[in-house]
């Protein structure tokens, strides 16, 4: 800690406060200072909470039913889940920021990481706050930032911000570096399993050794922590002190795998729901995999019964299947998909969930060309699917999800998740566009 | 005759493959050996083979054997460039975007948002029941723009009236009254309204 903090790097994380809450409250001025929930896919339970919400003693994850009571009587809003909203407001705030640094990282939707070396001739905590205020302004979210010369370091701030009202939402830790015992102080009230990257499960085994916090996660012997943590855990400690191992992936990571899966909104029985539900989901997965142009090699089908109902007959089963061509063309997807349902499906339970997923992925044309399939025609067939395929995401994509669709997924959908107090789709749907009087 | 560019053709006389597309190909063998005209049809950037079904002997390379084999492949044209054929067009360089109408009427994306206006009380600001507004929340909202404001939990359009330290909402139809706004809490400006979309 010999480092003088005007060399260190400045990463800033800036985080969206209540994310799925303030988007909802944008559209609905009423709800501001009033408790309000968001729930997860299918009503099932609470993934999101305003201040009032977290004040009244909801828990996150609670499950709905258990709290409906109270919720009513205490007068919270509860929307289900809306995507399409949350994803639209998060681009948006995202475009606010990166206005403000070269450098950027989207983290998750609420999240993202800048880099604000080439400002600290400025007023960094000035800064910062112009940048709240104008993501306030333009979008309607408010968002905290944390500040510090690590990335772990730039959350741990913004976790200590929030909590310090007269932060105003921004915290620089690294204002504190040339006092080393105010960071101490900083890192004590930090959990060392709310340190990023610690997680539950080391959470427990440095509680075995009596590592409670952060600044004493951070004070560990590096030869302990590789022993214990492996070298990432390293990192992460070294990053506690100061020193950075993690730069911002300007690029995401390219994907793995694309899952789709939802839990039905009532128990499924028969095969034929099933398989409407399996080539639903399928089928968004092949959207996904076209959007990003991507190919899979695997195709993977889940089902599964409700393992909450002890007294129902319980059945979970998965399997993948590797296609001889990598593909991202529906009714091949749609086939196999099939395929591994008829080999899973047994007749006799009540199915919660079913979901599909797309692994082995790789870009689109960066594959190899197999000379079987030109000599018999498939690169020229797989041109035609490929219009097909652009036609109708293109048709899609304009006239709303579901103008076009394969009737395997099914036209009733009877099976479809709850979503009771989804609100409008404000920003992404011309027929739902919020109302001025 | 038409003749191909193949395989064989290729590597005799180093005509390139240019790129992993349909392209019309090279209308002359670039090999300096060879003068002759080779392809005068597109042919499959992947297979090398000619679009056409091609009988004859390759007036390039003179080798009727070595196309019999690939010529079975039916390969059909899928053209992404117009094959030239008579004049180019004169408008040809003054070819420019089509209009956009975003580009018109969003000048800020992030920041403008699109809501439906309901009632008459804007009538007089061309505002109609159902229309469009296009709200932009990046503008100050200062004295004489219509703005959209959160006013006791409602979102509702109104002109700002902001002189001699009153704020006011004014409704543009006399069937209305103003809403005085000095000091009321609940009061907020939502965004500014830069542009209606009326159907006729």
């Amino acid at each position: 800690m010999t480092v003088a903090a005007s060399s260190l790097p400045v990463y800033a994380l800036v985080d969206c406060n209540n994310f799925y809450c303030s988007c909802e409250r944008v559209f609905r001025p009423d709800l501001v200072n009033r408790p309000v929930v968001v729930l997860s896919n299918n009503d099932g339970c609470v993934i999101a909470r305003s201040n009032e919400a977290k004040t009244l003693g909801i828990p996150m994850g609670a499950p709905y039913y258990k709290h409906k009571q109270m919720m009513e009587r205490t007068g919270t809003t509860v929307f289900s889940s809306n995507y399409a909203l949350y994803g639209d407001m998060s681009s948006r705030v995202m475009q606010v920021l990166g206005s403000f640094s070269p450098d950027m990282e989207v983290y998750s939707i609420d999240e993202a990481f800048l880099r604000l070396d080439g400002f600290r001739s400025r007023d960094l905590a000035r800064y910062a706050q112009d940048l709240r205020g104008q993501v306030a302004q333009w979008t309607g979210i408010p968002v905290s930032v944390g500040m510090g010369p690590t990335r772990t370091l730039a959350k741990i701030a913004g976790r200590v911000g929030k909590k310090i009202p007269a932060c105003e939402g921004v915290f620089d830790i690294s204002r504190y570096w040339d006092t080393p015992a105010a960071v101490d102080r900083i890192l004590d009230t930090v959990a060392a399993g709310d340190v990023w990257g610690v997680g539950r499960r080391y959470a427990d085994m440095l509680a075995g050794h009596r590592v409670h916090t952060a600044r004493q996660l951070r004070d560990m012997p590096d030869y302990w922590v590789r022993k214990h943590m492996t070298v990432t855990g390293l990192h992460t400690v070294l990053e506690l002190r100061g020193i950075s191992c993690m730069d911002l992936d300007a690029a995401p990571a390219p994907r793995r795998s694309i899952v789709s899966s939802r839990s039905f909104g009532r128990p499924v029985e028969t095969y034929a729901e099933a398989h409407e539900a399996v080539a639903d989901y399928m089928t968004r997965a092949a959207e996904k995999l076209r959007r990003e142009s991507l190919v899979a090699h695997t195709v993977g089908v889940v089902v599964r019964t409700n393992s909450f109902k002890k007294e129902e007959a319980q059945y979970s089963s998965f399997q993948t299947r590797n296609l001889a061509r990598p593909t991202d063309y529906t009714p091949f997807l749609l086939q196999e998909g099939k395929a591994l349902l008829d080999a899973l499906f047994k007749e006799g339970y009540r199915y919660k969930k079913v979901g599909v997923m797309l692994s082995g992925l790789e870009p689109k044309y960066g594959g190899q060309y197999n000379l079987l399939d030109c000599m018999t025609g498939e690169t020229d067939r797989d041109k035609a699917r490929d219009t097909l395929m652009r036609a109708t995401d293109a048709i899609n994509a304009r006239f709303g999800r579901g103008t076009v669709e394969f009737a395997a997924g099914g036209v009733k959908k009877e099976w479809q998740m709850r979503q009771e107090f989804r609100s409008p789709h404000y920003t992404t749907d011309w027929k739902e566009l919020a109302v001025v009087r | 005759m038409k003749q191909a560019l193949s395989a064989s053709c290729d590597a005799r006389h180093g005509v390139s493959i240019r790129s992993r597309v349909w392209f019309p190909a090279e209308p002359f063998c670039t090999d300096s050996v060879c003068t002759e005209p080779v392809c005068a049809e597109p042919v499959c950037a992947e297979t090398g083979y000619s679009v056409q079904e091609l009988a004859a002997d390759c007036r390039c390379c003179g080798d009727s054997e070595e196309h019999a084999g690939v010529v079975q492949r039916n390969c059909r044209p899928l053209f992404l460039n117009p094959v030239a054929a008579g004049f180019p067009s004169p408008a040809d360089d003054y070819i420019e975007r089509r209009l956009d109408l975003n580009e018109y009427l969003v000048r800020n994306p992030p920041a403008t948002f699109f809501v439906r206006a309901q009632g008459d009380s804007m009538l007089g600001a061309g505002i109609h029941d159902g229309d469009i507004l296009v709200v932009d929340r990046s503008i100050p909202p200062v004295h004489n723009r219509v703005v959209i404001a959160a006013v006791h939990g409602e979102l509702t359009v109104k002109r700002l009236w902001m002189r001699d330290g009153m704020t006011v909402l004014r409704p543009e139809n006399p069937a209305y009254p103003p809403l005085d706004m000095t000091g009321v809490e609940q009061f907020e400006v939502w965004g500014v309204v830069t542009s209606v979309i009326h159907s006729l």
